[in-house]
C-alpha cells in the first residue's frame, strides 16, 4: 500500500492531487507504475462557456480509468484533451498542462498529428470509413507506413481477433464495413484504434448505443485489451464503470470532485456528491 | 427573310471577326463593319474575286462603329459604314492617325417605312411619323385607321439606321419608350407582318412581307414609295448611302481598286441584285462632262479624284431649310475625300460621291441634281485645299 | 529522468508492427512529437491549392477592379457632355494654351502636345460642329450626372418629368432607372416561373419517385443547363411570342415580345439551375428522418413536406439565390425575347429592357472613353453590386433559417444531441 504516485510526481503534486494509498491489492501492480497522463490544473473554455474547472490528475498506466458524471459535466471534454481532439473545435480554449509520459502536449512546439498516432481513440458512435473491413483495420498502418503488406495482413487478422471479429468476418473481408451490424461495426472501430499499437486508448462511452449482448462483448474486449493498452473509458453507466473498471473519476459540473481506485469509489466514497450520484440520487 | 438569319449572320460575324486578323497583303483586303451591309459586301467580294483571280477579299461585319474602329486601329483596309462618320470618331482619328478616312459611297439605299398588310395606311407624312415614333401618335384611328393601338417596331440603338430615322424622321427627338428595338432589321419585317398594328422601318433591301407606305415630305407635296427610281433619283425622302471609308494609311493598291468597281457598272450590278439601289446615274451622267481640276493649285498628277462631278458654278443656292447651314462651316461631316494618285489603275469609273443623308431631302429630281452641283463645287475648292496641303506636307 | 521509468515489465503482444517499448516510449516521443506535421510534398500541395483558392477571390477583384475603373469617370462625376455651344475659331489654335485646347477637345494635354498644327486645326473644326449640332436647351445639360441618371427630367418636348433611356442621339439620356426596373421586372418573372417548377420537380426526384422514373428525369431536366442560352432567347423570340399571342385580350398596350415571353424564356435557363442545387440539398437530409416521419404512420407526401423539405431549406434557399443570379446575369435570352423598350411599366405584357442587354447591344458601338462607354460600364459595376448585395443578403437570411433548423449556437445542439443519447443509452442498458 505505497504511494508511488505521490513520490513520481514531486514536483507537482499540490491541491488536488489523488494519491492511491487505499487500493487494493490487485490493483497495487498498475499503482506502482508511474503514470502515462498527467493532468495539472487544467481548465477547458468553449468561447465564454467554462467546461472543465481546474482538473488535476493522474491516468494510471495499463488500467482502466472509468470517467463518470452526469451528462454536460465535462468527462468528454477531458478525453478529448488527452488527444487534442479539441483543436478541431472552433473558440476553444485550454489552460493548465497536460503530460504524456511526460512531454507537455500543449507545448506550442508539439505536433499533435504525432500525439494521435500513440493515443487511440473510440467514438460514442461507431465510424467505420465506408471502404471494405481489410481496408478499415488496415488505414493506420498504411498511412503510418507499418510493414510490408504481408505483415499488414497478419495485423489485420490480429486485431480483428483481439476484438473477436475475426470468426464473424475472415470471409468476407472485402465487404463494405456499413453493412456490418451496429456492435460489429463499433468493435471493427476497435480494431482499427489499435492495429498501430498505441499506449493509450481512449474510449467515449463506446457501448452507449449497443444492446446489451453487443455491450458485454465491448466490456470483455476492454477487459482484455488493459493487458497491453492504457484505457480511459467515458461512460454514464455506473453498472459499467463497475464492471470494467480500475479506477474511477467522478466529475460534476466540470471538475474533478473524486478519484480512486473503483472499489473505494463504489463502496466508500469520501465525497457526498459521489456517494449521491453512485446511489442514483442525481444526474 | 426571318430573324433566324440574323441570329445565323451575327454568328457568321462572330466568327470573322475572330477568324480576321491584320490586314493582310497586297493581295487581301479586309472590309469590316456595318451589318446592313455585310450581305451586300459579301457578293461584291465574290464577284470581284471572279473577276480578278488571285485577289482575296475578306468581309466581316460588327457594325458601323465597329468597322471604323477598326479602321482606326489599322486592322482593316476598308470600313463599310451605312452612316456618316460622327464627328467624335473624326476627332479620334485625327489624334491617333493624324487624318481622316476618306469616304466612298457603295449604293443607296431607302428606309422603308411598314405597316402589317392588314393595315389600310396608305401614305403618312414625315411629321405624322415622327409623331407616331415619338408616342404621340398611339392609336392608327388618329391617322384614320382601325382603333387600334399602335405598336411601334425599332432597331437596336448602336444601328445605323436607328439614328437616321431618329435624325431624319424623329428631328432629333426620342422614340416613344414603349418601341421594342428588335435584332436587326429582319426581325422588324418579321416582327410586323406578324402584328396587324405594327408599324416599323428598316433598309429596302430586306423588304418581306409587309406593307410599305409612302412618304411625303409636307402635307401639300406628292408621296412616294421606296423604289429604285425615288430613291436612286433621291425623291424619296428616307434614303441614304452606305458608304465605305479607306483607311489613310493603307498602301494597298487593291483596297483603292475594289472600291473603284463597285462604283462601276458591273459592281453597281452586284449592288442592285444584292437588295440596295445603284448609285444616282445622273451623277453617273455629270461625270462625264468631268474636265480637269484647276490645276494651278492642285499637284501636276491628277488624283483619280473621288468627287465625280465638275459642276458649272451657277449652280443654285439649296432650297431647304435643313441644307442651308451645312457647307463650308461643316467640313467635317462628310469627310474630304481626298485621295492619292494610283499610277498603276485606270479606274472603271470614279466612284461618285453621293449626297448626305440630310441633303438628299430634296422634292423633285431637278433640284438634287441642282444642289448636288453646289456641293460638289465646294467640295472641289476643299479638294484643292486639300491637295496643297498634301503637297506641303510631301515637302516636308 | 525518472528513475521508476526503468521498471517497467515486459507486455505480452501478437505483434510488433507501431509498438513502442515502454522503456523506449519517452525517447522517441521527444522526438516524433516535435516532428513537422505533414511531409514537405503535402504541405507543398496544400499550399498550392490554397493559394489556387485565394486566387479566386483575386480573379473576382481584378474583374471588379477592371470593370470600376472604366466606369470611374462616372462615379467620380468626371464625365461632362454638355454643349456650350461655343465654338474656337480654327485659326486660333495657336494662341491658345495647350491645357486650353485640352478642355476645348477634351483631351488630355499630353495628346494635344503631339498634334501637329494642321490636325490641330482640324480638330477644332470638328468639335465645332459636334458643339453646335441641336439647338434644344436640353444640350447645355450635363447628362451624365447622378440626378440625370437616376431622378426623372423634363426634357424639352415632354410635359412631365420623364425617365428616359436613349443614349444615341443629339441629347443623349442616359437615366438607368428603366433599365434596373427592367431588370427586377424580368427576374421576378422568371423566377416566379422557374421556382415553383424546379422545386417541385427537385422535390419529386430526390424523394417521391421511383428509382426508374428519376434516372430518366433527373438527366432531361440537367440536359437544359447545356442548352445555350441563344437558342432559349431564340425560342422566346419565334416560339412563346406567338404562342402567348392571345394573351393580347389582357391588355390594350400588349406587345409580342414583352418582359412575359423574356420571363418565361429566361425560366428555361434558370430551371436546372435551382433543380441541380435544390435537388442535391433534398437529398442531402438524412433518411432517418424521414423513417422517424415514416414510423409514425405519416404518408411518403408528408413525411417529404414536413420533415425532408423544411429540413432541406437552408440548401433549397441557396438553390433559388443562384437561380437569382443566373436571371440577371442572363443576357442573350432578354436580348432576344424581351423586346428590349425601356419603359417603366408595370404590365408583364409589355417590353422591358433590362442592363445586360444594355450593355450587350450599345458595347460594340460605345465609343472607347466617351460618355455612353463609360455609362455602360457603370451599369456593369451596378450588376456587380446587384450580385453581391443579394449574396450578402442571401448569406444572412441562409444563417437565420440555419440557426433555425440546428439549433442557435453549436453548443445548444450539443447538449440535446447529449440528452438525446443519454436518453437513448440508459434505456438500452
Ligand atoms: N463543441 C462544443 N461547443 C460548445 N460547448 C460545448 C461543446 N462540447 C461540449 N460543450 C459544453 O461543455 C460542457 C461539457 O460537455 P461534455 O464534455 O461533452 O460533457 P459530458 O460530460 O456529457 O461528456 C457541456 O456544458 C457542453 O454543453
Ligand atoms: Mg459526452
Amino acid at each position: 500500500m505505497s504511494t508511488p504516485v505521490q513520490t513520481y510526481d514531486a514536483d507537482s503534486g499540490q491541491a488536488k492531487s489523488y494519491t492511491l494509498a487505499s487500493a487494493p491489492d490487485e490493483t497495487a501492480r498498475q499503482a506502482a507504475l508511474p503514470p502515462i497522463i498527467q493532468v495539472e490544473h487544467l481548465s477547458l473554455f468553449y468561447g465564454r462557456h467554462q467546461a472543465l474547472n481546474d482538473v488535476t490528475m493522474q491516468i494510471p498506466r495499463q488500467a482502466v480509468t472509468a470517467f463518470i458524471g452526469p451528462s454536460g459535466c465535462g468527462k468528454s471534454s477531458l478525453l478529448r484533451c488527452f488527444n487534442r481532439m479539441n483543436d478541431f473545435i472552433p473558440k476553444t480554449r485550454v489552460t493548465g498542462r497536460v503530460f504524456f509520459q511526460n512531454q507537455d502536449i500543449y507545448d506550442q512546439q508539439i505536433n499533435p498529428i504525432r500525439l494521435r498516432r500513440y493515443i487511440g481513440m473510440v467514438f460514442q458512435r461507431s465510424n467505420p470509413f465506408p471502404q471494405s473491413i481489410f481496408d478499415n483495420v488496415a488505414f493506420g498502418l498504411r498511412l503510418h507506413r507499418l510493414g510490408t503488406p504481408q505483415e499488414i495482413g497478419q495485423q489485420v487478422e490480429i486485431c480483428l481477433q483481439k476484438v473477436g471479429l475475426w470468426e464473424e468476418v475472415k470471409d468476407r473481408l472485402k465487404m463494405n464495413a456499413v453493412n456490418l451490424s451496429g456492435g460489429q461495426q463499433q468493435r471493427l472501430c476497435l480494431a482499427r484504434a489499435i492495429s498501430i499499437n498505441p499506449q493509450v486508448l481512449l474510449m467515449d462511452e463506446p457501448a452507449s448505443a449497443l444492446d446489451p449482448v453487443a455491450t458485454a462483448k465491448i466490456e470483455e474486449l476492454i477487459l482484455n485489451l488493459k493487458q497491453d493498452y492504457t484505457i480511459v473509458i467515458v461512460t454514464h453507466n455506473m453498472q459499467q464503470a463497475g464492471r470494467v473498471s480500475d479506477y474511477t473519476a467522478f466529475f460534476y459540473m466540470g471538475q474533478l470532485v473524486e478519484f480512486d481506485a473503483k472499489e473505494n469509489i463504489f463502496s466508500s466514497p469520501k465525497e457526498e456528491a459521489t456517494e449521491a450520484y453512485i446511489n442514483g440520487r442525481f444526474g | 427573310m426571318f430573324p433566324i438569319q440574323s441570329v445565323a449572320a451575327k454568328a457568321v460575324v462572330l466568327l470573322l471577326v475572330t477568324a480576321t486578323g491584320l490586314a493582310a497583303q497586297d493581295q487581301n483586303v479586309t472590309i469590316k463593319g456595318s451589318d446592313t451591309m455585310l450581305v451586300m459586301n459579301q457578293q461584291l467580294a465574290q464577284e470581284y474575286m471572279k473577276e480578278f483571280p488571285g485577289t482575296n477579299i475578306q468581309v466581316s461585319g460588327g457594325g458601323s462603329g465597329v468597322g471604323i474602329a477598326a479602321l482606326r486601329d489599322n486592322t482593316t483596309d476598308i470600313a463599310a459604314a451605312s452612316r456618316l462618320i460622327k464627328p467624335k470618331e473624326v476627332q479620334d482619328f485625327l489624334v491617333n492617325v493624324g487624318s481622316e478616312p476618306s469616304r466612298f459611297s457603295a449604293a443607296l439605299d431607302g428606309i422603308a417605312i411598314f405597316v402589317n398588310t392588314g393595315n389600310p395606311i396608305q401614305e403618312l407624312t414625315i411629321d405624322q411619323l415622327g409623331k407616331i415614333f415619338h408616342g404621340d401618335y398611339t392609336n392608327w384611328n388618329q391617322l384614320g385607321g382601325p382603333d387600334e393601338e399602335i405598336d411601334v417596331y425599332s432597331r437596336e440603338n448602336t444601328s445605323g439606321t436607328y439614328s437616321y430615322v431618329k435624325d431624319e424622321v424623329l428631328k432629333g427627338a426620342d422614340y416613344t419608350t414603349r418601341a421594342q428595338t428588335l435584332p436587326g432589321t429582319a426581325a422588324v419585317y418579321d416582327a410586323v407582318s406578324k402584328d396587324p398594328k405594327g408599324i416599323g422601318y428598316g433598309g429596302i433591301g430586306y423588304n418581306k412581307g409587309v406593307k410599305l407606305v409612302s412618304i411625303k415630305s409636307d402635307p401639300s407635296s406628292p408621296s412616294w414609295l421606296p423604289t429604285e427610281e425615288n430613291v436612286e433619283s433621291q425623291v424619296y425622302p428616307l434614303s441614304r448611302s452606305l458608304n465605305y471609308y479607306l483607311n489613310p494609311r493603307t498602301t494597298n493598291q487593291q483596297a483603292m481598286k475594289f472600291i473603284q468597281w463597285v462604283a462601276s457598272p458591273a459592281g453597281q450590278d452586284v449592288v442592285v441584285k444584292s437588295g440596295y439601289f445603284g448609285l444616282p446615274k445622273v451623277v453617273a451622267k455629270a461625270d462625264e462632262k468631268t474636265t480637269a481640276p484647276d490645276s494651278t493649285s492642285a499637284p501636276p498628277p491628277p488624283p483619280a479624284r473621288p468627287v465625280a462631278a465638275n459642276p458649272s458654278q451657277t449652280s443654285t443656292k439649296p432650297t431647304s431649310g435643313e441644307t442651308a447651314s451645312s457647307p463650308a462651316t461643316a467640313p467635317a461631316v462628310i469627310a474630304p475625300t481626298a485621295l492619292m494618285p494610283d499610277p498603276q489603275l485606270e479606274p472603271p469609273a470614279p466612284p461618285p460621291l453621293s449626297l448626305s443623308e440630310r441633303e438628299a431631302r430634296v422634292l423633285v429630281r431637278e433640284e438634287a441634281v441642282a444642289l448636288r452641283e453646289a456641293k460638289v463645287a465646294e467640295r472641289e475648292e476643299k479638294l484643292e485645299a486639300e491637295l496643297a496641303f498634301l503637297k506641303t506636307t510631301k515637302s516636308k | 529522468m525518472n528513475p521508476t521509468t526503468t521498471s517497467l515489465p515486459e507486455l505480452s503482444r501478437g505483434t510488433v508492427l507501431g509498438f513502442v517499448p515502454p522503456q523506449e516510449l519517452e525517447k522517441e516521443l521527444s522526438v516524433t512529437l516535435y516532428e513537422r506535421p505533414g511531409s514537405y510534398l503535402e504541405n507543398a500541395i496544400i499550399r498550392g491549392i490554397t493559394l489556387i483558392s485565394y486566387s479566386a477571390i483575386a480573379a473576382v477583384l481584378l474583374i471588379f477592379i477592371f470593370i470600376a475603373k472604366e466606369s470611374l469617370p462616372v462615379l467620380l462625376q468626371q464625365t461632362d457632355n454638355s454643349r456650350s455651344g461655343l465654338t474656337m475659331k480654327p485659326e486660333d489654335a495657336v494662341n491658345k494654351s495647350p491645357a486650353e485646347l485640352a478642355v476645348f477637345l477634351q483631351l488630355t494635354e499630353s495628346q494635344v502636345a503631339r498634334l501637329s498644327p494642321d490636325v490641330l486645326q482640324q480638330l477644332i473644326v470638328s468639335r465645332n460642329e459636334e458643339l453646335k449640332a441641336g439647338n434644344s436647351p436640353d444640350s447645355k445639360l450635363n447628362t451624365t450626372t447622378w440626378g440625370m441618371m437616376f431622378l426623372p427630367y423634363q426634357w424639352e418636348g415632354y410635359n412631365m418629368p420623364v425617365f428616359i433611356w436613349q443614349p444615341i442621339g443629339n441629347i443623349e439620356k442616359y437615366n438607368v432607372i428603366p433599365l434596373i426596373f427592367g431588370s427586377l421586372k424580368i427576374t421576378f418573372i422568371a423566377l416566379l416561373f422557374a421556382m415553383p417548377l424546379s422545386l417541385m420537380a427537385a422535390t419529386y426526384v430526390s424523394q417521391l419517385a421511383r428509382p426508374e422514373t428519376r434516372e430518366v428525369i433527373k438527366p432531361f431536366i440537367e440536359l437544359l443547363a447545356g442548352v445555350p442560352s441563344v437558342v432559349l432567347g431564340f425560342l422566346g423570340l419565334t416560339g412563346l411570342s406567338v404562342l402567348l399571342g392571345p394573351l393580347h385580350i389582357f391588355d390594350s398596350h400588349y406587345t409580342p415580345l414583352n418582359a412575359l415571353v423574356a420571363g418565361m424564356a429566361l425560366a428555361l435557363a434558370v430551371i436546372p439551375v435551382i433543380f441541380t442545387i435544390a435537388e442535391d440539398a433534398i437529398t442531402a437530409v438524412p433518411v432517418t428522418h424521414k423513417r422517424a416521419a415514416l414510423a409514425i404512420g405519416a404518408t411518403n407526401w408528408h413525411a417529404t413536406m414536413r420533415v425532408v423539405v423544411p429540413a432541406a431549406m437552408p440548401g433549397i434557399f441557396a438553390a433559388v439565390v443562384l437561380g437569382f443570379a443566373r436571371a440577371i446575369g442572363e443576357t442573350m435570352v432578354v436580348l432576344l425575347a424581351s423586346g428590349n423598350a425601356a419603359t417603366l411599366d408595370l404590365s408583364i405584357f409589355q417590353s422591358a429592357r433590362t442592363l445586360t442587354a444594355t450593355i450587350a447591344a450599345e458595347l460594340n458601338e460605345a465609343a472607347q472613353d466617351s460618355a455612353h462607354y463609360h455609362i455602360l460600364f457603370f451599369i456593369g459595376t451596378m450588376l456587380f453590386f446587384i450580385t453581391f448585395l443579394g449574396n450578402i443578403l442571401a448569406d444572412i437570411i441562409l444563417q437565420r433559417l440555419k440557426s433555425r433548423l440546428e439549433g442557435s449556437t453549436a453548443a445548444e445542439a450539443h447538449r440535446l444531441a447529449e440528452q438525446a443519447e443519454t436518453q437513448l443509452g440508459s434505456s438500452v442498458v
